[in-house]
């Protein structure tokens, strides 16, 4: 990576879908220059200093708009924000000037244990109060807006006391950061803990949601029930391309972006997936215009 | 006992000329050491989600007897194996 | 009702145990119980952590196989946890940890495999630098030659084995044919880790040239890399070895002692 002082220039992201950067598909996104809105990356896989991964991102990163998508901030646990961390992303922000910058509504660590998964906070005033003191701290250091992500849980707290939308909505209001909605995380979500996934998409405000993402998850069958896991390895299925509709139709259209971790197909078929996310994005400008 | 400087002021000396002319040194025999190359990934990728295998059992399934025993390539390394580490 | 700190204090000791009454008396258990939730996520944290293991030790689990691998990870995972939200930092310990354990006493030889694989790893990621121009020696007086020091490029690591470490590392490369046996009353191997291009390479160096990048790499003037470099071999040719390190950008700075 060159030094942060001839970084990019600032490249808006346009309400299109985009896919996820993988290693797998670096060659290939460099020889033939999809045709898609955006590209996110995990900003930890660029977190080393030079080599490989920044002479490809530096090349893809030439041509189209990029999103930083973080794993590992811990926004939700009580152990201090990692300065390390923070100052690491903060590089790297400068230098590619990202136009979406996302981190998740979970904890992963617990003192300086990281268990590198995203865990499920409580949906207390505790925990709110909390995670908009930290998602502030980022956004100070950083010195943008961040994005926000529910996610997938396989658990409910018998203590929560607010609806996880409501949650969600209050963390970007108290703090003034965006909503990254993972549609295929509110199925899950929905399917898990019973509850309406439409009552979701209705408690959250248009103006917040600055990203959508869209991925695959898995059934695991246990003999006292099943259970959806956010397992990022397959299409994204008919339930949640549904969802997405009625999402992109009452928050209008937002980046979209295609999530593929495991598995990890061809890259025509997330571009497959890219174009069925962009139609469903075309019919609703149409009806906006 | 070889003169350290007579030998560093000939080598610095013969670096200084590498920038001129674009000079390489011949390769000579003990040049031909063996090079390896690794097709490596980067492949660890930080993921955002969850194994297909989370839920897949009740316990972690570590702690069968078979596993204690190596039984990879290894059992086609022969000789030396009680030789100290480096 | 527990606060964050107390439910994150308990729901951490229930991913590190198999006991998860704790974390699992605050969890509503509609359909499935509390503590088949909580293994969800214990699982998912050890097939995380193993695959990333996996993924920088390729050599080592062909060596042990799958399921002794696995038992390894899992063990490793307990006694060195995860330190940071950057998985890529995960594992440096591992030659350690096989060093010390009990069920590999038998193969000596595969903390110094794991070291190659972490400095692979290392080198894959590691940062990037201008090459050493040859001409901003003129400004250094024939008189301090023996004075420079030399900085190896971040992008290198230098490593000894008393094992034929890149044997065992070549016959256990995907697609390698041929005789997988291995002889490990072998002479050991000293190696340079480098990346050229985007590429990682391993190139074995003999004792000599090791010794002098050794010493070199440890913020020694070239004198007394030269020095040590002559003791391992009286033949030992310096012009050819700074010549091609400088070409191949492994030594790109330099300073006076």
């Amino acid at each position: 990576m060159a030094s942060p002082t001839d970084g990019f220039t600032a490249q808006p992201i346009p309400a299109q879908a985009g896919i996820g950067l993988r290693s797998e598909h670096y060659r290939e996104v460099i020889a033939t220059r999809p045709a898609v809105g955006f590209f996110e990356i995990h900003s930890e896989n660029f977190f080393g200093l030079g080599g490989a991964p920044h002479q490809y991102l530096e090349n893809i990163r030439a041509d189209y708009p990029l999103s930083f998508h973080g794993v590992g901030m811990s926004l939700g646990s009580v152990d201090p924000l990692s300065e390390q961390h923070s100052q690491r992303l903060k590089q790297l922000v400068d230098y590619y000037q990202p136009d979406l910058i996302s981190e998740h509504l979970s904890w992963s660590s617990f003192n300086g244990q990281y268990f590198n998964d995203l865990l499920p906070v409580p949906y207390t005033p505790e925990a709110l109060t909390h995670i908009v003191d930290r998602v502030q701290q980022i956004q100070d250091t950083l010195q943008r807006q961040i994005l926000v992500e529910n996610v997938s849980s396989y658990l409910q707290y018998t203590h929560s006391t607010i609806p996880e939308w409501e949650f969600v909505s209050q963390v970007a209001q108290q703090s003034g950061c965006g909503i990254l909605l993972d549609v295929n995380n509110i199925y899950v979500n929905a399917t898990n803990h019973d509850f309406d996934p439409r009552a979701f998409l209705g408690g959250v405000s248009a103006q917040l949601v600055k990203e959508i993402h869209l991925a695959g998850h898995s059934v695991n069958e246990f003999e006292d029930g099943s259970i959806l896991i956010d397992t990022h390895d397959q299409l994204v299925c008919d339930e949640v391309w549904s969802l997405y509709r009625d999402a992109v139709r009452r928050l209008g259209p937002k980046p979209t972006l295609i999530e593929w971790d495991t598995n990890l197909p061809e890259l025509a078929v997330l571009l497959d997936e890219a174009n069925t996310a962009q139609t469903i994005l075309e019919a609703s400008h149409a009806r906006v215009a | 006992m070889t003169n350290t400087k007579t030998l560093v002021s000939t080598a610095v000396s013969s670096l200084m000329l590498l920038g001129i002319a674009g000079t390489t040194l011949p390769a000579n025999a003990a040049d031909m050491e063996k090079c390896f190359g690794v097709a490596k990934a980067g492949k660890n990728d930080c993921q955002t989600s969850n194994s297909s295998c989370a839920g897949t059992s009740t316990k972690d399934g570590q702690k069968d007897a078979w596993l204690f025993v190596p039984k990879g390539t290894c059992e086609k390394l022969v000789g030396g194996t009680t030789k100290a580490g480096a | 009702m527990p606060g964050l700190r107390e439910l994150q204090r308990a729901f951490s000791s229930s991913l590190r145990s198999e006991d998860a009454s704790q974390t699992a008396a605050w969890v509503s258990a509609n359909g499935l119980n509390g503590d088949r939730r909580i293994q969800i996520y214990r699982n998912n944290l050890v097939v995380t952590l193993t695959d990333a293991l996996r993924s920088v030790y390729p050599v080592v689990e062909r060596l042990v196989g799958d399921g002794f691998f696995r038992f390894a990870a899992h063990e490793f995972i307990h006694q060195y946890p995860s330190r940071h939200g950057n998985l890529h930092l995960f594992g440096h310990e591992f030659a350690r940890f096989l060093s010390e354990f009990a069920a590999a006493k038998g193969h000596a030889y595969l903390p110094d495999v794991a070291r190659l694989e972490w400095a692979q790893h290392e080198v894959y990621h590691a940062a990037d630098h201008a090459p050493l121009e040859p001409q901003s020696l003129t400004v250094i007086g024939p008189d301090r030659y023996e004075s420079l020091c030399f900085a190896l490029h971040p992008a290198r690591r230098l490593l000894h084995s008393s094992y034929p470490i890149m044997r065992i590392w070549e016959v256990n490369q995907a697609g390698f044919e041929g005789n997988q046996a291995v002889d490990l009353s072998a002479p050991g191997d000293r190696v340079l880790v480098l990346r050229i291009d985007r590429e990682v390479k391993i190139h074995t160096l003999a004792p000599a040239e090791y010794q002098f990048l050794v010493t070199i790499s440890n913020g020694k003037p070239l004198g007394q890399a030269v020095a040590a470099a002559l003791e391992q071999d009286r033949d030992f040719d310096l012009t050819r070895c700074l010549v091609k390190h400088v070409q191949s950008s492994t030594l790109v700075d330099f300073s006076l002692a």
